[in-house]
């Protein structure tokens, strides 16, 4: 089968007419385009998620990675970053403030905004007369983001100032991994 | 504006063929699109879940990695994660020592010496660890069908 050099036009549904000006309309392959368009709806479908978006991660944290994971559940949740210590959305403390090689682990803003958190839910709690246990179990767990690369040292504070205020289930957020060794790779 | 899919019926026969209005198939699918687009979450953030005390109301002191001098009989093992490795403890005796890399296998390679999975494993971690690591070493411990993991407790 003999090759041919290309036409110079590079959409031959962009039709020239004769010596006159280039045309500004182009015609619409319907079908191609429904195709694609249903394409879309399949991928966009398969990839929905009822749950939504549980937490929204700051710039500045960049979560671990790990293999054996869960669903993440809607609860409070407290992000560790670099700079700061969120709790809920809302800044409560300086991340660098408790970094500082002591033993002492109290956060008092964090442990105030934890405390009226938990008045609050307990508050709900008894007007809405919620007796299921799975309901009272809800009211100690908590979700805890923190930046991969942070020293234990403030993620033990968190954690200490979280069990003090009665949360002690908590779920630290992770990117899930494939089996690789890559969960256990650190910082290359 | 309207599609014809095909010949009509022929000898009388009643068509099968149906015809397709394409404005409104377009805009249904658009809003689809549309829809899905915005509420697509593109980044999918998962859980490791471990408790800070099986009573659920006493907190931790410090979790500074000591010695174990002894076994205790709260726990099956005691893994202690430093800068330079893990260990594990079992009855207050050194059963295993390796690098945060090897936790996925070695763990799996000592799982046999405890009942899975209703073992409870207490893990202590270094200050100085980073975060990342602490995660890889329980992930480790969920990887071996260990699901009693208490993080911090002396």
């Amino acid at each position: 089968m003999p090759i041919y050099a290309p036409n110079k036009r590079i959409n031959p549904t962009i039709k020239r007419r004769g010596h006159t000006r280039k045309t500004v309309f182009a015609s619409l392959f319907l079908t191609s385009m429904v195709d694609m368009f249903a394409i879309l709806v399949i991928f966009l479908l398969q990839a929905f998620s009822s749950e939504g978006e549980i937490i929204v991660l700051p710039s500045g944290i960049e979560l671990p990675k790990a293999i054996n994971t869960g669903t993440l559940e809607r609860v409070a949740s407290v992000m560790i970053s670099k700079d700061e210590i969120t709790f809920e959305g809302k800044s409560v403390a300086k991340t660098k403030d408790y970094l500082n090689g002591k033993q002492e682990w109290e956060i008092r803003p964090l442990q105030d905004a934890l405390r009226e958190f938990k008045q609050n839910l307990e508050a709900q709690a008894l007007a809405n007369r919620e007796v299921d246990p799975a309901a009272a179990m809800d009211l100690q767990k908590i979700n805890i983001s923190a930046d991969r690369r942070l020293p234990y040292e403030i993620v033990r504070k968190v954690l200490n100032n979280v069990s003090y205020e009665g949360f002690p289930a908590f779920s630290f957020a992770v990117f899930p991994a494939s089996k690789k060794k890559d969960a256990t790779k650190t910082e290359e | 504006m309207g599609v014809d899919l095909g010949p009509q019926g022929q000898g009388g026969k009643r068509s099968v063929d149906a015809e397709l209005n394409l404005i409104p198939f377009i805009d249904l699918l658009s809003v689809c699109i549309l829809f899905l687009l915005m509420t697509a979450v593109w980044v999918q953030i998962s859980k490791m879940s471990a408790f800070s005390s099986a009573s659920g109301n006493t907190y931790v002191e410090n979790s500074e990695v000591g010695s174990v001098n002894q076994g205790r009989e709260d726990r099956d093992w005691d893994v202690l994660v430093r800068g330079a490795g893990v260990e594990v403890f079992q009855n207050g005796q050194r059963i295993s020592n390796f690098k945060v890399e090897e936790a996925m296998d070695k763990i799996d390679s000592l799982k046999s010496k405890i009942k899975i999975p209703e073992a409870k494993v207490v893990l202590r971690v270094a200050d100085e660890v980073a975060f990342e690591n602490m995660i890889a070493v329980l992930d480790a411990l969920t990887n071996a069908k260990i699901v009693n993991i208490t993080v911090g407790e002396i």
